[in-house]
């Protein structure tokens, strides 16, 4: 056919946000809608509006109009698209979308007729959708409820039956007096993603592709059609008739206005002064004998700023949050970059002292972009729940809801999925996902395959490559953010739809932080922090047993001895500074203040690592380098960082001091700058600082290696903020972990999970500081690990908790400590019979050791408690006379083994000590010889595989840490060792490392050579390690 | 394999009179482990790289796979699409367990060449009483040389072990442990350090056991009685018991399996099969005489022709079902006597039925409708005797868009919603029948006028059965209507696929 | 069965009812053949129980099936099975089902030697749980054609023999035959009845299918 295109506008186009449908990014959608020259795309996501904000972005960026709407399907088969014409529809919309998903459980909604009926939707366009059955009732309904509003959709697909059901359509049609027009199903861009749509819907069914049959599409039609195509399709009044409806869609996201909710000022206040008020009397507490002049100066800027973009009730939100949480106890500190402002101090959002640090105020207020603050605020993360609840009682459900976050697909998942789909066997997908590391960049390789003993041509594995490469970043549901909240001033619904999370008593938006970034709306993060919660504990502990009350503002500031510890890298446990790759910086870094702290904190990171400004920053500390400065503006910048940026404030600062930014720009780049890798961006900002630097006489050089740094930074820059935040707690748990060693490690395991170790290499820790650690006893334990003071040790003992035995019922154990209370148990029959338990609880009892006290070793124990009878009636206590059984006592072997499956820890040996003579005669060191080996020496050493980790810069190194008897020993592994011997590298837990040895200021390293898997050896030791990606 | 020819032709053997002797000494059990007979009933080469699987809740799994599989990785409850992943030149089977049983049965038969007392024990061994043999086959090492031998000789994988208790010798057989205890007193040293494991038993109870430091049988050994009874339950007290001899193993008084067997002699040879067949309705009536006996019912029967100069020879008659039925049996051996070519005039005639089954009667509720499907079961039977297995099938839908993977050969079950909306032709052509074009339409007995369509199918990427076809219906001048795509990946070759007859 | 009148409507409604030995006898019962104007010409009202049809087409794919499915469909729907013997391409299940018939009911024989389609249809026919049995003989003879007709009275069934044969003259040994053909190209289907026992016409009728 020849002649001229017909225009047309797509109104049924599920993205990938119809999650496990659609198959196509919105970006492919509107990138092909403006290739094909469509004039409009209606992104139609069933039941939600979660991708709307992608789309917008993408629709602005592609210049084709995007229409927002949404697929529905009533509970009795109804389906329609509701297409959104402006802001009260769309309001009307996002409710109803609401209402269905409340009133069903997460992932799900439910939506009725009279819902549909309703008059809030009913500003919409509906498109009725007719299935293959059309029901002249279902059509008339709609026609009902939308009057003048409504449309047949008119979908060939080439199924089949596409003219006979034309006629069918239009004879309806003619009948109820409804227009007809054309849509398409849209559910993928291109038909090349029809594999993985089929693939998709074998995910979403929960069954191999080669059993569903026709539960697929049985083509590829479902795409974007090229208008040629259609044309030869539908009758040309069809597709005129598309254009009609997009133009009366005039929605666009840009007319969301947010308002702040208003009652946290009381009456005869306006915000400014409330806030003015309460910023004041936080002033006085904090320098009772009055603030330094630069501070309130700092805070009339700051003030000022607020009024004029009026960012008030922000603040008195956070303000009040805090408030709520202080006046229950609950540690909480704020952080992040709002944070850092004198007003946040004042206001005891923060601790972080203003007067001490450079604070950059416009680094979270922008007067360009007129993006709102953002302040995260971190609590106890066993308690933050409390705080959640708070906000949604305060200004109710409505009004307050959690930000979503998208969980995409990653490789792993990707993988196990569509393996799944594809047939594989889960023992083979799991192995396959396994085997796909951290590191890997490249996806699927022939020689991962072959490893895995597959064999790499397989026709299956190849489309399972490619699959998962195509997947890999799709959005797979929707999760709750961390703890981002939205809070509005009228009800939240009409703006965005809420949903149901997984949790119960939660309910979160469709829109993710990066969503509500781009339409400028307001979030704060109530998030949940261990450390809080352990440095809480432990404070309890330490006031417990010296009977003098201890809180965080009573630890002594800058105690010498804490540095010590700290400089010998000995802080396992401590916030922060204990990951692998902190622990080898500290001796040389040699941290000896809080500063020093912020800047040890901030270091160790991928951004400042990639900008290769970590071997800069050391040689000048050491004195081995220079401190230069090419200008005073700089000087002023980077002075605190010895010349080299560290922070991403400092980016910002250098950004207008040396190529003439505005405070605004300097923050637009910032965001770019963490989003560049993902979606570009950075190139004008790169050109204004070459140029704004090069016209400030700066060298080119010097130029170029600022930009650098810049992209080095990346996503992963740390700002000083949340460094200056992190550096108390930091502080804080190494001077308790110094002081009060068993207070720290019992509040370490009773705050579990957190950190980066766990509990068996917590429990070494403590013991090689002294603390004496008792084993889980069923006759002393309580359900947490205590304290157990007494006679004349300077510390007192750490007992485990029965928390610690895996498996055992919560009500058993509630059970078990208030039958000990009445009086102590005699035997396991006695346990047994008055704290009620099951065979399960006192089976998992047993094999946790914890019966030893009344029964004997474990084997015994299992003898007694396979014997426990349940006491009837008639027979409260049985009695049996039994004879002796001749059971043997297990090994060492087996205990530890049994150890580590019941408890995760052995206070027993450690496994290493029972293979010492084995391991000597295979010419294997110990960990505590290769300390004292020269640099450059050959040697082999093994150890049980407790870290495996790949810092995110670009070398691709790997860090492995191997724990023997005699302690730790850190090994670095280049990719070119790792990738040759990946199997030993990725599925030893006992794994021997041969290489050199390398000393580099007081930091022992091995460099390996060779990597030998010699797990066997551990016999069935289950599996101790840790990974830490 | 030939089969060894049963002792005594004339006499059921079922009512041999054998009973276990007063004065007879310890029993020995001889328990003939096949560890490979999966594998080997599917006709598959135990030494090479194959595996034979079944089906599960799972799908396609593993079931048993040959020691030179099991060096590449493949292991027993894998998935096949994960074995074949790991060994695309896998060979692999389905499990025949019909086959299987007729394996073992046969074993089973062999073996009473050695022993009258012999049992199965599914599903992969026999197990021999052969005390009573020891003499006739010069001791008991001997024998079990002998067994091996001959085992090997038919191709069997085996392990043979021998002990006084039934319990006893299979353990060790499947232990894979080919030991020859005669006496009692050597059991205890022989078992002694069996990990638990090996024992049947429920794998939680296995667990607490293992958790309770037992690791060898001479650790359960070890613990008092009325304790191991009141923890870990009587069951396990009894096992061990019966193991050692302690408690008599119920195997020992499972009667024997019957067989029957009678011969009728022909009054003078015939070369009419009317009159050999006048001989089977005689030997069919004793057959089913003995069956009401004892109760019992049979599968398949062997007859045997003798011949007046020729050598004899012999067929197989089986029914769906376990029958006793003189008229359909009758009519099914017509059948079979019907299609052969008598070579030679026949003198005799044998019967033979190996193994004797259970009779189920059919169920009182169902007996009307059960009566009419036996008797059709029984129709179908009697054409698939003559025409050969694969003369019947029905045809079954499958969920598919593929038109030729959207039926099969096998009844299974289906839904109304699962068929195709479009119009399906009522004829498939086993294979898309390529067609010419011309004048740039497509021709068959005609040029063709395209009157629906197109149907756009394109599916089936996952199993390498991929197409992207469009199908349209379509009328020639002689008014054929037919179904006929145009394979896009093909450029746009035209093909028949269906007619709507 | 207090109402012989009852039984009868019964036995109207649902021919295929199985009656038993006793009624073998009794006059002739017919199944509607789904089209009212053959329904007019058949004697009885419809295909007749008991006997065997020769069919002769034009081609393959004609309409045959079409024109047979209804009384396929009301057999089987009354619990009888339906089998073919010899089909010439693979029955299609999912067309089957489309048309309301079970696939499951119906049993497809695929004899190697041509003696054997006859025979199969005999034994087929004999049988009272079936229906409908459908031939497709490569050659039939006056003797094959009277067995058949026997083995269907023996199971109150209906043979029909379909064979591509635009001869007009009827089989000798056949009860009923009749042929199916068009006109011209994409003209109706035409039938003609040839030969009928016990009818009074004979005729041709257009079929629209």
């Amino acid at each position: 056919m020849t002649g001229p295109l017909p225009d047309y506008a797509e109104l049924h186009c599920l993205s990938n946000f119809s999650f496990l449908r659609g198959a196509s990014h919105p970006e492919e959608l509107f990138e092909r809608a403006a290739a094909l020259g469509y004039s409009g795309l209606a992104i139609t996501d069933e039941c939600s509006l979660a991708g709307v904000v992608r789309a917008h972005l993408a629709a602005r960026e592609y210049s084709v109009p995007l229409i927002i709407g949404s697929e529905l399907t009533t509970a009795d088969g109804l389906r329609c698209v509701l297409l959104a014409t402006d802001r009260a529809s769309y309001g009307g919309l996002a409710q109803l979308i609401t209402d269905a998903r409340r009133a069903s459980p997460k992932g799900s909604y439910l939506l009725t007729r009279e819902q549909l009926a309703a008059p809030g939707p009913n500003g919409c366009l509906a498109l009725w959708l007719p299935g293959a059955e059309p029901s002249v009732e279902a059509a008339d309904f709609l026609a009902q409820c939308f009057p003048g509003r409504v449309w047949i959709a008119v979908e060939l697909l080439l199924e089949g039956r596409d003219s006979e059901s034309l006629q069918q359509l239009k004879c309806i049609g003619r009948r109820l007096g409804v227009p007809l027009c054309a849509s398409g199903d849209v559910h993928m861009h291109s038909r090349g993603r029809r594999a993985l749509q089929d693939t998709l819907t074998a995910i979403r069914l929960q069954r191999p592709l080669t059993r569903l049959g026709r539960a697929l599409f049985a083509n590829g039609e479902r795409h974007l059609r090229p208008r040629r195509r259609l044309a030869c399709l539908y009758p040309p009044g069809l597709l005129r008739e598309t254009l009609l409806i997009a133009s009366q869609c005039r929605f666009s996201l840009d007319q969301l206005r947010y308002e702040y909710p208003a009652e946290l000022v009381p009456p005869g206040h306006s915000p400014i002064s409330w806030l003015r008020r309460l910023t004041r009397q936080g002033m006085r507490q904090r320098w009772p004998g009055g603030a330094p002049a630069k501070v309130v100066q700092t805070v009339d800027h700051e003030l000022a700023l607020i009024e004029e973009l009026r960012y008030e009730p922000y603040f008195l939100t956070v303000h009040d949050i805090v408030r709520f949480a202080r006046r229950r106890g609950i540690l909480c500190q704020g952080r992040g970059s709002a944070a850092n402002s004198a007003v946040c101090y004042c206001l005891g959002i923060t601790e972080v002292d203003p007067a001490r640090m450079d604070l950059l105020f416009e680094r979270f207020i922008s007067r360009e972009r007129n993006e709102p603050p953002d302040i995260d605020v971190d609590f106890e993360h066993q308690r933050r729940e409390e705080v959640i609840q708070y906000l949604y009682r305060r200004y109710g459900r409505d009004r307050a809801a959690l930000a979503a976050t998208v969980i995409t697909y990653q490789p792993r998942s990707a993988i196990r999925d569509v393996g799944k789909a594809l047939g594989l066997a889960p023992d083979q997908v799991d192995r396959l996902a396994k085997s796909i590391q951290w590191w890997d960049v490249g996806g699927l390789r022939g020689e991962v395959l072959n490893e895995l003993g597959l064999a790499p041509d397989a026709p299956v594995l190849r489309q399972l490559g490619t699959l998962v490469d195509t997947l890999i970043g799709f959005p797979r549901h929707l999760s709750q953010h961390v703890g981002g909240f939205v809070i509005a001033a009228k009800p939240l619904s009409q703006m965005v739809p809420i949903e149901n999370a997984a949790m119960p008593g939660r309910t979160v938006i469709q829109w993710e932080k990066d969503d509500l970034e781009a339409l400028g709306l307001l979030k704060v993060d109530v998030l949940g922090l261990g450390m809080l919660t352990a440095i809480r504990k432990a404070l309890a502990c330490v006031a417990d047993y010296t009977k003098r009350p201890l809180t965080m503002a009573d630890v002594p500031p800058e105690d010498p001895e804490v540095y010590r510890m700290i400089q010998e890298a000995d802080t396992i446990g401590v916030f922060q500074i204990e990951s692998r790759a902190q622990m080898s910086m500290l001796p040389r870094l040699r941290p000896a203040c809080y500063y020093d702290l912020v800047i040890q904190i901030a270091i160790v990171r991928p951004g400042p690592i990639q900008g290769e400004m970590v071997h800069p920053y050391l040689r000048r500390r050491s004195g081995r380098e220079a401190v230069t400065y090419p200008s005073k503006a700089i000087r002023q910048v980077l002075e605190r960082t010895l010349g080299v940026p560290i922070f991403q404030e400092q980016v910002m600062q250098l950004s207008i001091a040396a190529a003439g930014f505005t405070p605004g720009e300097a923050d637009q780049l910032r965001r770019s700058m963490a989003a560049w890798r993902r979606r570009g961006g950075l190139e004008r900002f790169e050109h204004k600082l070459m140029t704004g630097m090069q016209a400030r006489g700066y060298s080119r050089r010097f130029a170029e290696q600022i930009c650098n740094q810049i992209k080095g930074f990346g996503e992963y820059g740390f700002p000083e903020s949340h460094s200056a935040s992190f550096a108390l707690l930091a502080y804080v748990s190494s001077w308790l972990k110094r002081h009060h060693p068993a207070a720290f490690a019992c509040a370490l395991l009773n705050s579990q999970p957190m950190g980066f170790y766990a509990p068996s290499q917590l429990v070494q820790d403590a013991r090689r500081h002294g603390v004496v650690v008792r084993p889980v006893d069923v006759r002393y334990s309580n359900p947490e690990s205590s304290l157990e003071a007494g006679g004349d040790m300077p510390q007192p003992a750490l007992r485990l908790g029965l928390h610690l035995v895996k498996g055992l019922s919560q009500q058993g154990l509630a059970r078990l400590v208030a039958a000990r209370g009445e009086r102590p148990f005699v035997d396991v029959q006695d346990l047994g019979s008055r704290a009620g338990l099951d065979a399960g609880d006192l089976q998992k009892l047993a094999a946790a050791d914890a019966l030893r006290g009344l029964a004997g070793h474990r084997h015994r124990s299992f003898w007694a408690v396979s014997g426990v009878e349940e006491p009837s009636a008639v027979f409260p206590e049985p009695v049996f006379h039994e004879a002796e059984p001749l059971l043997r006592s297990p090994t060492e072997g087996e205990d530890i083994v049994a150890d580590y499956s019941s408890l995760g820890l052995t206070l027993g040996r450690h496994p290493l000590a029972l293979l010492r003579r084995r391991l000597q005669r295979a010419g294997i060191h110990s960990a505590q010889a290769v300390q004292r080996l020269r640099s450059g020496s050959e040697v082999t050493a093994a150890g049980l595989v407790i870290c495996r980790q790949r810092p995110g810069s670009a070398s691709g190194v790997i860090f492995v840490t191997l724990e023997d008897e005699t302690g730790h020993l850190n090994a670095v592994i280049w990719p070119a060792v790792a990738d040759s011997q990946r199997q030993p590298l990725l599925h030893a837990q006992l794994l021997a490392i041969t290489g050199k040895v390398q000393r580099e200021e007081g930091v022992l390293h091995l460099i390996a050579r060779r990597l030998d898997d010699y797990s066997t050896w551990l016999g069935r030791l289950p599996d101790c390690s840790r990974n830490f990606h | 394999m030939p089969l060894t020819a049963p002792s005594s032709l004339n006499v059921p053997a079922g009512v041999e009179p054998n009973g276990p002797a007063n004065e007879r000494p310890q029993p020995l059990w001889f328990a003939l482990v096949f560890p490979s007979l999966a594998l080997e009933a599917c006709g598959l080469d135990a030494c090479s790289i194959c595996a034979v699987t079944h089906e599960t809740r799972h799908g396609q799994r593993i079931y048993q796979v040959s020691a030179a599989a099991r060096r590449r990785g493949i292991e027993v409850q894998m998935g096949l699409t994960a074995a074949l992943a790991l060994c695309p030149g896998l060979v692999h089977a389905p499990r025949d367990e019909a086959s299987e049983k007729r394996h073992l049965r046969s074993l089973l038969n062999w073996s009473k060449g050695f022993t009258p007392t012999v049992s199965q024990a599914p599903p992969d061994a026999l197990l021999l009483e052969v005390r009573a043999s020891l003499r006739l086959f010069h001791g008991a090492a001997a024998l079990h040389q002998r067994l091996g031998r001959e085992l090997e000789r038919q191709g069997y994988h085996h392990h043979i072990a021998g002990a006084p208790t039934a319990q006893a010798s299979l353990l060790l057989g499947r232990s894979g442990q080919a030991l020859l205890i005669e006496q009692p007193d050597g059991l205890r040293s022989a078992l002694g350090d069996l990990p638990i494991d090996r024992l049947d038993l429920d794998p939680r109870l296995l667990w607490r056991l293992h958790r309770t430091g037992l690791r060898s049988l001479r650790d359960l050994w070890r613990l008092p009685r009325d304790g191991i009874s009141r923890r870990f339950g009587h069951g396990l007290q009894h096992y061990l018991d019966r193991l050692l001899g302690k408690h008599p193993d119920p195997r020992a008084t499972v009667p024997r399996p019957r067989c029957f067997s009678a011969t009728q002699e022909l009054p003078a040879p015939a070369v009419d099969s009317t009159r050999v067949l006048a001989a089977v309705r005689r030997l069919l009536t004793q057959l089913v005489g003995y069956l009401r006996q004892c109760d019992g019912a049979v599968s398949s029967l062997r007859l045997e022709l003798a011949y007046t100069r020729n050598p004899a020879s012999s067929m197989t008659v089986c029914t769906r079902d376990a029958t006793r039925d003189a008229e359909h049996l009758l009519r099914l051996c017509t059948e079979r006597l019907r299609s052969l070519q008598l070579p030679a005039p026949v003198e005799k005639v044998c019967m033979v039925c190996a193994d004797i089954l259970p009779h189920t009667p059919p169920d009182q509720h169902l007996f009307e409708r059960a009566h009419c499907q036996e008797s059709w079961q029984q129709r179908l039977e009697e054409i698939e005797a003559r025409l050969g297995p694969d003369c019947l099938w029905q045809p079954g839908l499958r969920s598919d868009h593929r038109p030729e993977q959207a039926w099969a050969e096998l009844a299974q079950p289906w839904s109304a919603k699962e068929l195709p909306a479009a119009k399906r032709p009522l004829w498939l052509l086993a294979r898309p029948q390529q067609l010419v074009c011309r004048q740039g339409q497509p021709w068959h007995r005609g040029l063709l006028a395209l009157c629906d369509g197109p149907e756009r199918i394109e599916t089936g990427w996952w199993d390498g059965g991929g197409c992207r076809r469009d199908y349209y219906v379509a009328c020639n001048e002689q008014g054929e209507q037919l179904w006929v795509f145009q394979d896009l990946q093909r450029c746009g070759t035209w093909y028949l696929h269906g007619l709507f007859a | 069965m207090n109402k012989p009148s009852a039984l009868d409507a019964l036995l109207r409604q649902y021919p295929g009812l199985w009656r038993g030995k006793g009624l073998e006898g009794a006059a002739c019962a017919a199944v509607s053949s789904g089209f009212e104007d053959l329904d007019a010409l058949l004697p009885g009202g419809g295909w007749p129980l008991g006997t065997t049809v020769e069919l002769r087409i034009a081609g393959e794919g004609i309409g045959e099936l079409r024109l047979l499915m209804p009384v396929m469909r009301r057999l089987a729907s009354s619990g009888r099975h339906i089998a073919w013997v010899a089909p010439p391409y693979v029955p299609y299940a999912p067309a089957l089902a489309a048309t309301g018939l079970d696939p499951s009911t119906l049993t497809v024989v695929r004899p190697q030697a041509p003696r054997d389609i006859l025979w199969s249809m005999e034994k087929l026919l004999q049988s009272p749980q079936c229906g409908v049995v459908l031939g497709w003989p490569q050659q039939v003879t006056v003797g094959s054609n009277r067995r058949l007709q026997l083995a269907a009275e023996a199971g109150n069934s209906i043979g029909f023999s379909i064979r591509r044969n635009p001869c007009h003259a009827p089989g000798r040994g056949t009860t009923t035959a009749l042929q199916l053909w068009r006109q011209h190209d994409h003209g109706p289907l035409w039938l003609r009845v040839l030969k009928m026992r016990g009818a009074c016409r004979r005729g041709e009728l257009m079929l629209a299918l």
